[in-house]
Order: structure tokens, then sequence, then C-alpha cells
């Protein structure tokens, strides 16, 4: 850089030179500008004065003389002249140009008025002034041009000077400036060598010591700079190079050290040993205290292996081998090392060796991992060995056994050395052997275990089952080396498990069946049991299983039910009611309980030769039976056998088939059982048939008939009789019989059986039996023929044999087919021969004492005498016919007994008929006699005279009565004629009397006192009111004055205002105080009037007293209650003035502030704000209005109704008039009609119009031709109307108009608090009126009311209707 | 007219509140004093309790009385404006609540001038002070050129 600085000077000097010349040059340049510019100004100024002359000499000598040709001549000079200076570039060429176009001009108007002149003889003073003037006016311009140009000149001087002094300045300027840049560049470039120098020299100095730390400063990009980086960079490399070498060394060391091996060198010319630090470190020797020698290695050898090293040793260095061996280290504190040595010796040309050269390592750690795979090795074979799988291996290629444990020797039952070496082939059948081939080969190329869980392999010992695993074990390359098998023998476990799901399934079988037969009904019992059986047989692998049941008498046995394997023959038809007794043995080893179980028919030779030679006759080769007990019973047998081989069922077996034996033996029990029970429920429901059949009929044919109806349908028989047991003449008559279509040759009704031998002895045979007898007519062998044409094959019969009377024989017979009787059915016949023989005494008996009847009967019609016997236990009576018509009935409508004799007792002797009677039984009277009234079914009245007399028992009680009853009603009908007239007089007589009586006993009975006094005032009557009233008895009052009444000291009272005024007027009432007997006062009403003789004289007076104290007390009372009503009144005004005020208080607050809200914050509420404050007020403004329309309604009911006269009409317009205010764009028609001043209230009846008008304006706000009627009807003037042609109401709600807060319209269609019509209908009311309503829906409504047509005053003059 | 004060007597705030509101909304009257009960009223009137110090000549240009007051009631306040010779002239609007008819006429017979409902209804209360000739006693004038 430096040298590019001096350079760079170089060129700046040179530059600067050149500037100067050029700037000589310019200069030059410009001076000799200025010099000609000068030159050209004289030029120009001579040519002026040059022009100025001629001019002047034009003007002043010549001009007067001058022709106009000459004129020219000096214009044209002149004006060359001008030309030639205008031509000039100058600061005036464009003045001189101008100059001479003005003289030209000049010249040319001089020319033209010289011309006008005459030509030649031109005025010369004319010539001469204008010459003179145009001279004057050229000398100007050149005086003008004179000036001008010695301007110029002036200027061109003075720029000249300026030049050459700028010049000379500027040159030594730029010399100076020469000389101080070289000076300013030059010194820091000499500073910077030196100091550049001196860093180099410097670290050259470091460098050599080797400070290879040391930098040269080598900021500046510049030589020295350049010089110092590459300085700076050959130190740092050469330091790189030496840290390198430093690591290679430290590395080394850590190799060593990780691979625990050391180098050794032994100089065999000096003995001297080096060694590594990891030899010192693997040998734990202290470098510092080891002097390495060869002697001193060898000490440290495991003193064991010190001679096999040293001689190792030596013989390679003898041999020219390589040295290595493994040996022992033995360490101070007595461990022992392992370590691997190996050395190389050089040797000199002669074969001198010179120096070895190893490695030591320490092989500790291998050496005794080494040794502990080795003892692994060793366990894992003696683990193998005895493992009890069978465990095998072979080699991949051939599959030849090289491996196979005692376990696999066991299993398959051949030696290892039989086995090793060998392949499948070779030791298993070649099926089995392929399977194994097979699997190994898909073991080895998939590389994945194989699981075989069942593996059949024949053995030596017999099959087996494994359960074998195969693996392919690998070499380190992945290569299949060899097939590891696993084998576990699993036959006895797979043998086990089929055991147990053997049984498990039996068990399930029996489970199932043991259900089965216990749950089922008698109906699919049958069904069940197959179904049992079948899989009883085939969970036990028989080839046949059975039940026998044992038939009823149990002697013989049934095979009933059975299921044979397909291809065995069935043997239930062979085994059908063989005798008990040809088993008899077996039978009681099974009553016993025991099982029969026998695998081979000569099994049995020492218990039942029967068995064995029926086994051997049917080819059963095997059996199980199975007694089938119930509670000791032997029911039957059940069992299962196998035809085709031997076979000695298991004790499992044998036990499921007992216990499926309990189970057949609960079902058949319990079959039995419902079996009993149904029959005897046939038994007893027969019997009750043929019981009421017994009792329903009262002759004896009738009820034989009825029942041999009903046995012939009992026993199905074909026949079915009844004959008596008695012969005639002619035999045996058979009164009754019943057959079937099919057999009618039989006995013929009143047909005659011979009374034969064979007949004989057959009645004697059942008289003497209590029990039916039954023949099957086949076994019978001296059967008469007659017999034999019945076509009879089996009989039943029984003799019937009543207390009373002959015997008889009922018998059914059988004719299609032979037929036994059941037990139960031998039993319902006897029963009924017996109940049958009781009825037959029953129904003699009855009809003797139905005979004896009738004749009593008889007698008793012909005296009109009734006959009667009460059970008084029971009240049931017998009444004979005669008694029934005594008392009204019927004979035999109704029932006999109290009852009945009551309802006909005429109610008035009932009482005492009953008493007559109890007076009887109680034994108070001898006998019962009464004679009553009894009223007929028909209405009419009879009497009867009843006589009677009670029968006791031993004990003395009364049992019952017996007695008569006759009819006496013609008897008693005429004493009662006598009887009346008697009667008639007595009460003519009676009546006279009690009229007279009644008069005075109404005084007598009266509570007023009724007094009478003669006209001095004493008492002459005193009636019981008297005595009430005043207590004074009427002994006490009867003479005394009047004023005993009276209190003390009212003389002046009784004479003046009562005795007084009566005596003028004849009569007089008054109110006075009078006294009582003990001395009270009361108030009494007095009336008083005078009693006057035939003659018409005053004889007496009469006075009437009412004691009016009572009243008086009411009228208290009265009095307090509107008091109280007024109090209550008035806490209801200020209650409700309260609620005018404090309700509406809060209202106006919340109304108030909504609308200041509304008023004052609009700007900052929305829409939604604005609209809830609307509701608000909305809110606030409607319970303001309910509450003035509540205190209007409750005021109608207060305070007297102040009535006046009132013209509707007026109110009405006023009314309307405000509403129209209030709405002022609606438009309203207003009808008004005529004569419509009443009397009212003022104030109530404008509530009442306003509410009226108010709903009629409000409804029809949305008419557009609003029209309102206010008149009375043209019907009943009484009657005012207000109608409108609004929206209506539905007449359905009308009920709710009038009542408070019941409203017909929603809110948001028309307001309103619903109060209004309430208010109306009380101001209605009040006024004695009547309110209503008629409308329809957008018809209008019309609300009629009337007032109290009393109060009503007359018209006024007519009204005119008046629109609005 | 150098003070024009219009006495308010009434005791619920919220109608205190609402009347002072109306009034001031409509520019009348430059001063409202209130009065809570009756006899504050009537102090304030007479000159007497705690505004013995009031020039008792300076009279209200109108009192707008309520009828339910605490203390001395509306009426009573009113039959003794009514008996004091030198009150009798000014006008009283009674402040009502309802159209409770005993009250109305018991007003008119001690002598109120006008009934306006309340809180005080602008027009209605315009409407009584016209009535009463007393508009431009209470009305402040509104300025010219208030636009």
């Amino acid at each position: 850089m430096i040298r590019n600085r001096l350079r760079m000077l170089g060129w700046a000097g040179l530059l600067l030179v050149v500037v100067a010349v050029g700037m000589a040059a310019v200069g030059y340049r410009l001076v000799g500008l200025e010099k000609s510019h000068y030159d050209d100004v004289e030029w120009l100024r001579n040519k002026l004065v040059n022009l100025n002359v001629i001019t002047m000499d034009v003007l002043y000598d010549t001009a007067a003389a001058l022709h106009p040709r000459q004129w020219r001549l000096v214009y044209e000079s002149v004006g060359k002249q001008l030309t030639a200076l205008s031509q000039r570039d100058g600061p005036k060429a464009a003045a001189l140009a101008e100059l001479h176009r003005k003289l030209g001009d000049r010249m040319s108007r001089f020319l033209d008025a010289r011309a006008s002149c005459a030509p030649g003889d031109g005025d010369p003073d004319l010539c001469r002034e204008l010459l003179a003037r145009l001279a004057t006016q050229v000398r100007v311009v050149l005086q003008d041009l004179f000036v001008e140009t010695g301007t110029l000149e002036r200027q061109a001087t003075l720029r000249l000077d300026r030049y050459f002094y700028l010049g000379m300045l500027f040159l030594f300027g730029l010399l100076l400036t020469l000389v101080l840049f070289t000076v300013t560049q030059l010194i820091p470039v000499v500073r910077r060598l030196d100091r550049g120098l001196g860093g180099l020299v410097e670290a050259a100095e470091h460098f050599r010591k080797g400070e290879l730390e040391h930098r040269v400063e080598d900021g500046v990009r510049d030589e020295l700079g350049m010089l110092a980086t590459a300085f700076n960079e050959m130190a740092q490399r050469r330091k790189a190079v030496e840290e390198a070498l430093r690591r290679n060394e430290a590395n080394l060391a850590e190799a060593q050290q990780v691979a625990h091996v050391g180098s050794w060198e032994l100089d065999l010319v000096k003995n001297r040993l080096w060694w590594s630090d990891e030899i010192y470190r693997i040998f734990e020797i202290d470098p510092r205290k080891f002097g390495a020698s060869y002697e001193a290695f060898l000490e440290r050898v495991h003193p064991e292996d010190r001679e096999k090293v040293d001689d190792a040793y030596r013989r390679s260095v003898a041999d020219r081998t390589s040295y290595e061996i493994v040996h022992r280290l033995l360490l101070d504190d007595g461990r022992v090392k392992y370590v691997h040595e190996r050395g190389r010796t050089h040797y000199t040309e002669d074969g001198t060796p010179l120096r070895s050269i190893g490695t030591v390592q320490d092989v500790t750690d291998q050496e005794l991992a080494n040794r502990a795979l080795k003892e692994s090795a060793h366990e894992l074979d003696a683990i193998i060995e005895n493992l009890p799988l069978m465990v095998f291996l072979k080699d991949a290629e051939q599959l030849r056994y090289v491996r196979f444990n005692r376990a696999g020797e066991e299993l398959l039952g051949i030696s290892r050395e039989q086995v090793l070496g060998r392949t499948d082939h070779e030791l298993f059948p070649a099926e089995q052997a392929e399977a194994f081939v097979r699997e190994d080969r898909r073991v080895l190329e998939s590389g994945q275990a194989l699981d075989i869980t069942l593996e059949p392999i024949d053995t030596v010992r017999g099959r087996r089952l494994l359960h074998t695993r195969k693996v392919c074990i690998c070499s380190g390359d992945g290569r299949p080396r060899y097939l590891l098998g696993i084998s576990e023998d699993i036959t006895q476990r797979v043998e086990t498990e089929n055991r147990i799901r053997y049984r498990l399934s039996l068990e399930a079988a029996m489970a199932h069946i043991s259900t089965e037969l216990a749950q089922v009904g008698e109906e699919r019992l049958d069904a069940a049991l197959d179904r049992a059986l079948e899989e009883i047989g085939r969970a036990v692998k028989a080839d046949r299983s059975y039940l026998f049941q044992l038939d009823p008498g149990g002697e013989t046995f049934t095979n009933t039910h059975e299921w044979c394997l397909p291809g065995i023959a069935s043997q239930m038809p062979e085994i059908r009611q063989l005798p008990v007794a040809e088993f008899e043995a077996v039978f009681r080893l099974f009553r016993k309980g025991e099982i029969l179980n026998v695998s081979e028919p000569s099994e049995l030779a020492g218990i039942s030769t029967t068995l064995r030679d029926f086994m051997e006759e049917t080819g059963i080769r095997s059996l199980v039976n199975v007694p089938v007990l119930s509670e000791g019973e032997l029911l039957g047998i059940i069992g299962f056998d196998a035809e085709t081989e031997s076979r000695r069922w298991p004790e499992e077996d044998v036990r499921l088939l007992r216990i499926v034996a309990e189970a057949v033996a609960g079902a058949l029990t319990r079959k039995r059982a419902t079996r009993a029970i149904r029959e005897h429920t046939w038994y007893l429901e027969e019997l009750d048939r043929v019981s009421r059949v017994l009792a329903e009929h009262t002759t004896q044919r009738e009820m034989l008939w009825e029942v041999v109806d009903l046995v012939f349908e009992l026993f199905h028989a074909d026949r079915a009789w009844m004959l008596q047991a008695v012969p005639d003449e002619e035999g045996f008559e058979v009164p009754i019989e019943r057959t079937r279509p099919e057999y009618p040759g039989a006995i013929a009704t009143g047909l005659r059986i011979p009374d034969d031998e064979f007949g004989r002895r057959m009645m004697e045979r059942l008289l003497a039996e209590r029990e039916p007898v039954v023949m099957q007519m086949a076994g019978v062998e001296d059967l008469p023929d007659y017999m034999k044409s019945y076509g009879v094959r089996s009989q039943m019969l029984i003799a019937i044999r009543p207390s009373l009377g002959t015997p008889w024989i009922l018998g059914i017979h059988q004719c299609s087919r032979e037929r036994e009787w059941s037990a139960v059915e031998r039993r319902l016949f006897q029963a009924i021969a017996e109940r049958v023989a009781i009825s037959l005494v029953g129904v003699r008996l009855m009809e003797e004492i139905r005979q004896s009847e009738r004749r009593l009967q008889e007698a008793e019609k012909i005296a009109q005498v009734g006959t009667w016997e009460l059970d008084l236990k029971s009240g049931r009576a017998y009444w004979s016919d005669q008694e029934y018509r005594c008392l009204g009935y019927e004979p035999g409508t109704c029932e006999a007994g109290y009852e009945a004799f009551a309802r006909a007792v005429h109610p008035d002797d009932l009482e005492r008929v009953k008493e007559a009677m109890e007076r009887a039984v109680r034994g108070e009277t001898e006998a019962y006699e009464i004679q009553h009234r009894v009223i007929w079914q028909d209405g009419s009245e009879h009497v009867v005279h009843e006589l009677g007399e009670v029968t006791r028992d031993p004990r003395g009680e009364a049992v019952r009565m017996i007695g008569t009853t006759q009819d006496i009603t013609r008897r008693v009908q005429l004493e009662q004629e006598l009887e009346r007239h008697r009667r008639h007089l007595e009460q003519l007589v009676e009546e006279r009397t009690r009229t007279i009586r009644r008069q005075t006993q109404i005084i007598e009975q009266t509570n007023d006192s009724v007094v009478t006094t003669d006209l001095e005032g004493r008492v002459t009557s005193w009636n019981g009111g008297a005595v009430r009233v005043f207590g004074y008895g009427v002994e006490e009052a009867m003479g005394r004055h009047v004023g005993f009444v009276y209190p003390e000291g009212s003389e002046e009272i009784l004479r003046e205002q009562v005795m007084q005024p009566l005596l003028d007027k004849g009569t007089h009432e008054t109110e006075v105080m009078l006294r009582r007997k003990d001395g009270t006062l009361f108030p009494a009403f007095l009336s008083l009037s005078l009693l006057y003789d035939e003659t018409g004289t005053p004889e007496g007076m009469v006075g009437y007293a009412v004691d009016i104290s009572e009243l008086k007390r009411r009228e208290e009372e009265l009095r307090q209650l509107a008091e109280r009503l007024e109090a209550s009144n008035r806490e209801l005004e200020s209650f409700s003035y309260s609620v005018s005020h404090d309700l509406r208080a809060p209202l106006r607050a919340i109304d108030g502030f909504s609308q200041a809200l509304v008023e004052d914050y609009a700007e900052r509420l929305d829409g939604a704000a604005l609209d809830y404050l609307s509701r608000i007020r909305n809110g606030a403004q409607r319970l303001g209005t309910l509450i003035d329309d509540l205190l209007q309604l409750s005021r109608v009911n207060r305070g007297e109704l102040q009535l006046e006269r009132v013209d509707l009409a007026e109110l009405a317009r006023s009314v309307i008039e405000e509403l129209h205010a209030g709405e002022p764009e609606r438009e309203v028609e207003l009808v008004l009609g005529e004569e419509m001043v009443v009397t009212g209230d003022p104030r109530l009846l404008r509530a009442m119009v306003a509410n009226l008008l108010g709903n009629a304006w409000k409804f029809t706000n949305r008419e557009e031709h609003a029209r309102i009627l206010f008149r009375r009807m043209e019907e009943d003037p009484r009657v005012f109307y207000v109608q409108d042609n609004g929206v209506g109401f539905d007449m359905r709600h009308a009920d709710k108009l009038f009542g408070a807060f019941q409203r017909l319209h929603r809110m948001s269609e028309f307001p309103g608090t619903g109060v209004g019509l309430a208010t109306v209908q009380r101001i209605v009311h009040r006024h004695g009126g009547r309110v209503w309503a008629e409308a329809e829906p957008g018809k209008g409504a019309t609300f009629y009311f009337s007032l109290d047509p009393g109060v009503e005053v007359p018209p006024e003059p007519a009204n005119e209707g008046t629109k609005t | 007219m150098n003070r024009k004060v219009l006495l308010l007597v009434e005791d619920n705030p919220d109608d205190e509140m609402l009347t002072i509101r109306a009034l001031k909304k409509h520019n009348l009257a430059n001063e409202i004093v209130v009065a809570r009960d009756g006899q504050e009223a009537l102090d304030y009137l007479f000159g007497e309790g705690e505004y013995e110090a009031r020039d008792e000549e300076e009279l209200p240009q109108v009192i707008l009385l309520d009828l339910k007051l605490p203390k001395v009631d509306g009426l009573q306040v009113l039959e003794r404006i009514r008996a004091n010779p030198r009150t009798r002239a000014v006008p009283v609007v009674v402040l009502t609540s309802s159209n409770e008819e005993q009250d109305i006429i018991r007003s008119y017979d001690l002598g109120a001038n006008s009934y306006v409902r309340k809180p005080v209804d602008f027009e209605q209360f315009v409407e009584a002070a016209r009535q009463l000739g007393l508009y431009w006693l209470v009305l402040n004038e509104v300025p010219y050129g208030r636009e």
C-alpha cells in the first residue's frame, strides 16, 4: 500500500503541472481575446469619426447644391459605413442597425420632401434646414456611439489588468498546495513503515524462542499487514501440528488404557525393559519404584505360570517365532489377573536377537466370562437332561437328531443311542414321520416357532398325545442351524378332560331330565319319560333304555316306555304284564332298593336264572336296572342295556340312573295322586248330582226315572235299569229302564223277568251283598237264554234296601264290550244305591203325610177355620189352606210364617197381637186368644178370631204354637153398624158443647193478658195469660181494682191516660209501664174497649195487655247494629282514602321518574330501553286507573243517595265531550233520545254514564263510522239503552260481564281495568234498577238499564238528538 | 318583580323531586322553597321557628300545597293561610293525588284557588296559573335570542 501511496503522489504532482500549464494557456488566451476586443473598439471609433466627418461634410458643405442623385450617393456612402458598423459583432450592433434604419428613413423622407419641391429648384434654406436637422440628429446618434465606444474601451483595459494579477495569484497558490500535499502524505508513510518492520522483527524473535502464541499486529491491509498475517498463519499452523501430535500421543495412551493393552520393548543387548504406562497400570506397579527388567517382570507373574512364561519367551526367541501366551499375574494383595501377551523379537543380520517388542492385554474379564460360560453350558445340559419334557434337537439340513434328553427316552421308550443320528423316518411310521418333517421344515423356513397343541404319536408304549413346540435355532449369520423341539406328554390330561366332559354332559342330561320330570304335567308325562330315556340312553351310550311299571295290583309288570338305538329291536311288545313272581329274586332286590348291574349274563347265575335265561334269549349282553321306589313302594324299574358288547357301566352312570329313577318315581307318584284326586272329585260331584235329583223329586216314579237316567249317563252304560226285588206271580217287573238305541232288544219297560232259578239265585246273592256285584257274562256257565238275548257282556248290579217297603235292584249292562268297573266307579254305584234307598223311604213317608193333610183341609174349608202351627225358634209356620184364605192369601202363594202373618194383620192391631202372643208364650195367659183385623191382598178389611196354645219342651220352654183362625168379619160388621149409630148421636151432643168451650179456651190459652172489669175497674175475669204475665192467680185478682198492676203512685196515669180516654172514646190504645206480682216493671201495650150489655149500655171494660219488653230490646239491638255499621263504613272510607293517596305515591314515583328518564336521558337510551320505560309508565298509569276505578266502585256503595233530577242527555254530552277531547281525531256520532230526565244521584249517574259511553267509545275505535245511541226503549220507556256498533262480544261470556276485573277483550286490543261495568251495575242496583247487555261479536253491543220507576220525574220538553 | 318564590309543601321526596323537575323544566319560578310538612310551611309563611329570621313580608308568588302532610295536614295549613289577613290573598294550588271528592270539596271550601294533579302536571299547572292570572308571575321570561 505504501507503494500505492507513493505512486499516487507522483500522479498527483503530474496532474498539478498539467493543470498549471493548462491554466496558463487559458490565461494567455483570455488576455489575447481582450486585446482583440480592444482593437475592435479602436477600429469602431475610427469608423465613427470617419462617418461623422462625412456626414458633417455633406451637411455643411454640399447640401444645398446637391442633387437628389447626389443625396442618394451620400446616403449610400453613409449607409455603407453604417452597414459596415452594424455588421460588426458587438453590443451596439443593434443600435447601429436601428440608426441605419432611422437614417435611411429620414433620408428617404427628406428625399421625398425634396422631390416634392421642384426638382432642381429646391429651396436651399429649406434644404439646409432640413439637412441641419438631419445632421443634428446624426450627430446625436454618433455622440452616443462615441460615448459608448469610450466606455467599452475603458472596460477592456481594466479587464486586462485583472487577468494578469489573477494568473499570478493562482500560480503561487498552486505551488503552495503542491508542497503541502507532498509533506502531509509522506510523513505517515514513513512512520508506518518503521512500526511494521519493528513488529515483524520482534515476532520473529519470539518465534525463534518457540513462543508460538505470539502474534503480529496485522490490522492494516498493506504489504506490512500481509507480511504480518502470513507470519501469524505460519505460527498458527505450526501450533496446530504440535497439538495434533500431542493429542495422538494421549489417544494412544488412552486406547491402551481402554483396551487394557500395554506395550513393551525389551532391549536384549542392554537388557533394558521399557513399559508403556498401561503395563504399569495392569501390573499395578508404581513406575517410580520399579526398575523395569525381564526379571522384575517374571517376579510379577503368578508363581505357577512363571516357568511356563519364561519358557515360552525363551523358546520364541530361540525359534524366531512370535511369542504368545495367556498367563496369570499375582498381585501384592493376592488378587490374580489374566493377561494375554504377544511379542516378536528383532534380530541383527547375523541372527543375534536385538530387541523384543510386544503387548500385554488384561484379559481377566474375558477369561472369567469364558469360564462362567462353560459352567452355565454345563448347567443347561443338566436342566435339559432332567426336564420332564421331551427335548430334542435336530440339525437343520438332514433333520437328524443331535440331542435327545432322558424324558424323551422315557416318553418314546427308546434309548438316546437309538435316536441320536437318526431321522424321523428311521424312528416312526412313515405317515407320522412325514408329518413331523413337514412341521420341522415349516419352522426352519419361516423361522417362527410352531405350537402343536395336540399331536398323537405311536410309541412302543402305545399312542401318546403330545403338546409340542418347535423352534428354529439360527447361527450368528441368521441361517437355521438346529430345530429345537420340546414336547409334553398330555395324554393323561386329555383323557381326564374327556372324562370330565363326558361326566358333565351326563350330569347336564340328568339335571335336565330331573327338572323336566319334576315339572311336567300328567298329560305330558309319557313324552317326558320317553325323552328322559332317550337322553339317558344316549348319555351312557346304551343300546336301549326302558321303564317297566308294575301293573295295578303289583302282580305283573309292563314295559311302558322304551328307547332303542337305531338298529336295535324294541322289546316293548314282549314285556307286557309279565308276572312278577317269575322274577321274584330280582324284584326282591329291587324292593330293597338294590341295583342290578350285570355285565355278563353269567353273573346272574346265583341270583336269577329266569333273568339270565331272558338275557340270553334276547341277546342282551349287559344291563343296569334300578328300582323306581316311592316311599318304599316299588313302582317299576328303569334301566338300560347293551346288546352289542359286554359292558360294565361305571358307578357314576348307575348313580345318575338312580337319580333319574327317583325323578321318575316322583313323577309317577304325582301322576297317581292326581288321578286319585280326580277320581274322588268325580265321585263327589256325581254323587252330588244324584243327591240333588233325589231331593228334587217328590214322587217315587219320577225320582227313580231320573236316577236311572243319571246312572246310565254316569257310567257310560249301554243299559241301566231297576226292578223290584220281590216278584209277583209273573216274575220280576222292570219298571224303569234306559238303553242306548243300538241295544233296543234288551229288557223292555214293563217286561217281566221270569222268577226262575237263575233269577232267584242272583237275587239272593245281591241282597246278601252290600257291594255291587260285577259279572262278566262270558264266564257265567248256566246263563239263561233270555239273558243271552240281551247281549250283555258285563254287568254291575246292586240291591237297594230301603228301611220301609220292598227292596229294588239297580243294574247296568255293558253290551258293546267287556268291562271292568274301577274301584271308584263301584264305590259310586254303591253310594247311589244307598242314597236311593233312603230317598225311597222319604218319598213314601211324604206321600202318606200329604194324604192326611188333604183330609184336614177339607174340614177346615167347611168351618172357615184355618189351622196353623208356628215354630217359635225359626219363625216358620205351617198354614192350612184355609189359614191362608183367612189371612187373605191364595193358598201356597207366600211362605207361611210369622212374617206373612204380621204382614196381613192390620197395622193398628199388630202391637196388640204381638203382645198377646208373647204373653201366651211366656205363660202369662193360659191360651192365646185374640180378635183382630186383617187386611187382605185385595185391600179389604176382615176380622178374625184366633185361638192357640203353646207347646213346650220338657224343660218348659215354648217350642211352638198351634192354633186356629176363624174369619168373623160378617159378625163384626153387624156389631160395628150398631156402634156407629150410637156414636153419631153422641158426637152431635159433644160438638155443641165444644164450640161453647172453645172461645173461653182461646182467651184462657193466649199468652197475652185479657182482663175484664166492671165500670168501676174491679176485675171480673182474669185469663191464663194474665196469670202468666202478672203472676197473680185468678183468685187473687178477682174483684180487685185493676190499679194493683200499675206501679205505685201511678193512679193519675191510670185515671188520665187510661180510663178517661177509654170512657170518652169507647176504645183506647196506649203504652204504659205495668207491675208484676214480684214488683218488677215492664213496658206494655194496652188496648182497651168498653163492654156493652144487650141494650147497648156499657157494663164493663175489657183490657188487653202485651208485654213489649222484648220488642224494646230488639229495637235497641238494631240501633246498635246500625251504629256499628256506620263505624265500619267510616273505617272503610278512611281506608279507601288512604289507598287513594298512599297506593298512588309509589306509582307516581315510578311514572314520574320513568318520564324523567325518557325526557332527560333519551339520547343515552336505546330503543329497547325507551320501550321498557314506556311500558313501565303504561303499567303505572294503568294501575293508577285501576285504583281510581276501584275507588269509584267502592264509593258507589258509600253514603246516602243524593236524589236530584238529572238529565242523562246532558251528562252524556259532557262525557262525550271529554272523550272527544282525549282523542280529537275520532269522529263518533252520538244519538241521544228524548226525555232523558231521571231522578237519581247525579254523581253516581255521571259515573255510570261515563263508564257506559266510555266503553262504547272504546270498543268502536276500529269503526270508521262509529255511532253510539243512548235513549229509552220504545217498548218499555223505563228502560234506557246504550248501543254501539263496535266489536261487541260473545254472549257466552255475558255472565262475566258485570263482575269486577272481568274482561272480555285482550289488554293489547282494548285497555281497561274490568271494573267499569261492575261499577255500572252497582250504581244501577243502588237506584233500584237492573242492567243487562246484548251483543254479538263484530256487531256491537247494547247495554240496557232501568232505574227505579218510583223515582222518575215527569219528562221535560223534548231533547233533540245530538251529533258530535 | 325581584323574587319569584314558589312555595312547595310536599313531604314525599319522590314527588318533591318530580315536581321541582317539572317546574324547572318549564322555567317556572326562579326559586322554589320546599316545606316538608305543614308546620314547616306555616313557619316559613309566618316567619316562625327556623324561619324566624326571614322577612315574612316577602310572600311566595304561589303555594303548591299537598294535602297529606305530617304534623299539620294540608287542609289545616290552608285554613291557617286563609285565616291570616296577610297571607289570605296568596294563591294556593292544592296538589292532589286522586280525585277524592271530599278533599276537593273541602279544599275549595277552605279557599284553595286551584287543583293540580301530582306530581305537578305541567299542562295542568299552567292552566291553573292562567286561571289565577299568575302565569306571568311565576313563569320565567324566556330571554330573547335563546335559540
